[in-house]
């Protein structure tokens, strides 16, 4: 048995691996910021105007909304409503994929690294600068206590983890279905609906709003960030973060259980 | 048929700067240097002709027949194919041209070979009664009836070389130009395409241009070859003369009946010697062959003993290895018409 | 004519092959719709709670919508080929294109048609509809030809921004993402009432990119709304033109790309 530490070397080179490939397309980068900034402005013009017509107090004033939507941009490109990545599912489809199987790594665990290295990269090159910029822009609210970073820390962090458990959840779909399109923009939709990322849950009717604590979605966008702009405290958040952990070994069991299912299916199959 | 006269066509290869701020920069101005593909290439084929198109990667062959296709349009000089000018008039040259790419297939890729070959029929206006004989005719020959309702991305490749072959003649081109067309296929395969070519070429008169990296396929379809070189012509005429120009050198096999400790013969060389198997290579004009058996055979008893022209593969090797070599014997010889070239 | 019965049997080839996987084609015609569907129930949900929008009510926000969701999912439908143009680049299938007798821009144009966005365009349709009943506008000919108008407009709109993106692709493609701005951003953004946009932003989607011409002035027409100041009138029954103008800009655009391809190659 090898010490867990190089287990965990191994998988980390993965992860920086997953970094590293991405690297290379920065112009792409720097159109994908353009296009964050385009929807994140007019995100704000529209709820400018709202609220310009409104006299009624609202869950979140103004300066939180637009707090939101620009996290909303930030972890946008962190987020599973992609669906499954083309390159993963034409190999799942040509088969090449067994040829996993010959690595001594474990697959899912290798495709979670692979994952949590395209999160970093997007976290870091697209999500800070469209925050750092955002900030100088726009009325950005920041949270004055440090155990509320950090606890937005926490949670953003396992947000990431359960956004790679479901996307391998969503990919692994191509083993049994030829088209993973019309799965990946279908539960794509619905991920991003339930997540608040189109409509912060705050604003939301009660009873829709009821229908997506009880889904697991809202733990990618709407739970770190009401942690973030002080919307949920104290014990409050202890539960959400519960809740997140809990989503979290959810989907990663489940992922495990299709990827296993998928591949003695290939073999048996012979590709 | 076709004319080209003083070909040539340079690109600019843009040099990328590195690092975060480097490709910023790239977007508003790029450093570049200029490559020259075609440098000045000339030649005149007429209807009918074979000629096979050769050099090594990157010589500038393929350049030269997207320029020929009216793909690429050229830095300078003039080409003209069938009296069009096919960056000019690109339409109606492509009318009177088919176009084989060994490497890809100008068919669709998700539509059965006989319903590509109808939209073929329709975007080109071929009359039925044309298009039935050529299908049949293609059918005989390349066998396509087999697979002629097969998507064509399931045809092997063999099969998509021969559908895409038979594609590019449907509208009875006058020139058919083919790169590579026997790429990665098998020996079966290869021998009925060259056959097709060749019977398409006697009994229609279709003028074809031919690269290809294999030089059974010259030697089976060529009388005529054009050798281009870094980007420029350097020989252009006849197979066999290209043969006898090179073939100065000889190869002789001797096995011997006995070992022999000194087997040296002056004014030949050995090249080879495993047990009592012994290769010479000698030159004609230092001594003739029939001296040098006799200097063998005054020396050594023999059990058998042949005399062989070097392949034709060894022969284009020389040529691009020893490029200036060739265009001295030139001079010397005036067996080949060499196209103007100003070096 | 040529030319038409040549593009009529593409389609028909492509419906015809889209339609040999008839599972994934329904499920996909009914993802579509339901992503769309989605769209529009958030805009309800603001509706919900904020009531109005700069003086514009949901229905009239749903007009809108209607009519830019069913430029769009044509667009889509029938400049798929502009929309894929980077994957065929790539992969140097561009040469083919240049070997055929037929020009440049038709090929592309037909090489494509994606049926199942069928499912996009019924929900915008569907909810232009519904906006109908729910507004009371009073329809007369002139009125339904300038509808038709603007709809084809738009569509060439945004069929203008494929050829842009696929006319890049000559170039770089690296960037090509930056056009899924005006694709899907123009979308999202004129799924609303321009007077809620600063100054400088309108101008720009007015006279540069011409979003609003085809879809916020031919609205503010039909449903009869006050035009803002400093807009003409005769700049609104202009102002559906200017898709045209558009699209035939981008199409000399696409002539340029691909006299700079045959100089450079790729």
């Amino acid at each position: 048995m090898r010490p867990l530490y190089l287990t965990f070397n191994v998988y980390f080179a993965f992860v920086r691996k997953s970094f590293q490939r991405r690297m290379q397309y920065r112009v792409a980068n720097l159109a994908g910021l353009t296009t964050n900034f385009f929807f994140l402005l007019v995100h704000i013009f529209v709820y400018t105007a709202f609220y310009a017509a409104s006299t009624e107090p609202q869950p979140l004033n103004l300066n939180e909304i637009i707090t939101y939507f620009v996290l909303c941009q930030v972890s946008f490109m962190l987020m599973p409503f992609w669906g499954a990545r083309s390159e993963v599912t034409q190999a799942i489809k040509d088969g090449s994929v067994a040829l996993q199987l010959t690595k001594p790594v474990d697959f899912h665990a290798y495709w979670f690294a692979d994952e949590c290295g395209r999160a970093c990269y997007f976290l870091l090159m697209r999500g800070c600068p469209t925050f750092l910029i955002s900030i100088l822009f726009f009325e950005v609210t920041i949270p004055q206590q440090f155990t509320v970073f950090m606890a937005f820390a926490a949670s953003m962090v396992l947000a990431i983890f359960m956004s790679a458990a479901i996307m391998i959840t969503i990919f692994s779909s191509a083993f049994w279905t030829l088209d993973t399109a019309g799965i990946s923009g279908m539960s794509g939709s619905v991920i991003m609906l339930f997540s608040g990322m189109l409509v912060p849950i705050a604003l939301w009717p009660e009873w829709l709003a009821h229908i997506a604590e009880w889904l697991p979605f809202a733990g990618l966008i709407d739970v770190p960030f009401s942690i973030y702009l002080g919307k949920t405290t104290g014990g409050a958040i202890l539960t959400a973060i519960g809740k997140q952990m809990m989503w979290c070994i959810i989907f990663l069991g489940l992922g495990r259980f299709f990827l296993s299912r998928g591949f003695s299916r290939l073999v048996i199959q012979g590709g | 048929m076709i004319e080209v006269e003083n070909l040539s066509k340079t690109f600019k290869v843009y040099h990328h700067r590195q690092g975060f701020f480097g490709s910023f920069v790239n977007l508003f101005s790029r450093k570049h240097r200029i490559v020259q593909a075609v440098d000045n290439v000339s030649f005149s084929i007429k209807r009918g002709e074979v000629v096979g198109y050769l050099g090594p990667n990157g010589a500038g062959k393929s350049t030269t027949l997207k320029m020929l296709t009216g793909i690429l349009v050229p830095t300078s000089g003039r080409v003209t194919v069938n009296g069009y000018i096919p960056h000019r008039q690109r339409k109606e040259n492509a009318k009177h041209i088919g176009v084989v790419f060994g490497q890809r297939s100008h068919l669709w890729f998700d539509l059965p070979v006989q319903e590509s070959f109808e939209l073929l029929q329709r975007i080109y206006r071929i009359p039925q009664v044309e298009y039935n004989q050529n299908v049949e005719m293609f059918d005989a020959l390349l066998n396509i009836g087999k697979f002629f309702r097969t998507p064509v991305r399931q045809l092997s490749l063999g099969q998509r070389m021969r559908a895409d072959i038979a594609a590019a003649l449907l509208h009875n081109p006058e020139v058919l130009f083919l790169d590579e067309p026997t790429i990665g296929l098998d020996v079966v395969a290869k021998a009925r395409i060259r056959q097709f070519i060749q019977q398409i070429n006697t009994e229609r008169q279709v003028t074809v241009v031919l690269t290809t990296h294999d030089l059974d396929d010259v030697e089976k379809l060529c009388k005529r070859v054009i050798l281009i070189d870094k980007a420029r012509l350097c020989f252009d005429g006849e197979l066999a003369a290209l043969r006898r120009l090179l073939s100065t050198e000889r190869i002789l096999s001797v096995d011997y009946a006995e070992t022999y400790s000194d087997i040296s013969i002056p004014q030949a060389h050995v090249t080879y010697q495993e047990g009592n198997r012994v290769q010479y290579r000698f030159s004609p004009e230092e001594i003739s062959t029939a001296n040098l058996i006799g200097a063998i055979l005054q020396r050594f008893k023999i059990v058998d003993i042949s005399v062989q022209e070097p392949d034709i593969e060894e022969l284009i090797k020389t040529v691009y290895e020893d490029n200036r070599a060739l265009e001295q014997r030139f001079t010397e010889t005036d067996a080949i018409d060499l196209t103007n070239r100003n070096t | 004519m040529h030319h038409l019965s040549l593009y009529l049997h593409f389609v028909k080839l492509r419906i015809r092959s889209q339609m040999e996987y008839r599972f994934s084609f329904v499920f996909d015609l009914f993802s579509q719709a339901s992503i769309a569907v989605i769209d529009f129930f958030m805009i309800a949900l603001l509706f919900n709670r904020f009531k109005e929008l700069a003086g514009w009510r949901l229905w009239e926000v749903g007009f809108l919508y209607g009519m830019i969701g069913v430029c769009f999912a044509v667009a889509e439908m029938v400049g798929r080929g502009f929309d894929v143009f980077q994957n065929s680049v790539v992969r140097g299938d561009f040469d083919t294109i240049l070997i055929r007798p037929l020009g440049t821009f038709f090929q592309v144009f037909s090489q494509d048609f994606l049926l199942r966005r069928v499912g996009r365009f019924s929900q915008a349709f569907v909810i232009l509809l519904i906006a109908n009943s729910q507004l009371t506008i009073s329809w007369s000919f002139v009125k339904v030809g300038y509808l038709l108008v603007s709809l084809v407009s738009g569509t060439s709109f945004f069929i203008g921004l494929f050829v842009i993106g696929a006319t890049s692709c000559f170039w770089t493609i690296q960037s090509i993402e930056i056009i899924n701005i005006f694709t899907n951003g123009g979308v999202f953004m004129g799924s609303y009432p321009f007077s809620i946009y600063r100054r400088w932003f309108r101008h720009f989607f007015t006279f540069i990119v011409p979003l609003a011409c085809v879809n916020y002035f031919p609205a503010l027409f039909l449903m009869e709304k006050v035009v803002p100041s400093g807009v003409s009138t005769l700049g609104v029954y202009l102002a559906p033109f200017a898709g045209f103008l558009f699209l035939g800009i981008t199409m000399l655009f696409w002539r340029w790309g691909v006299l700079h391809y045959q100089s450079t190659g790729h």
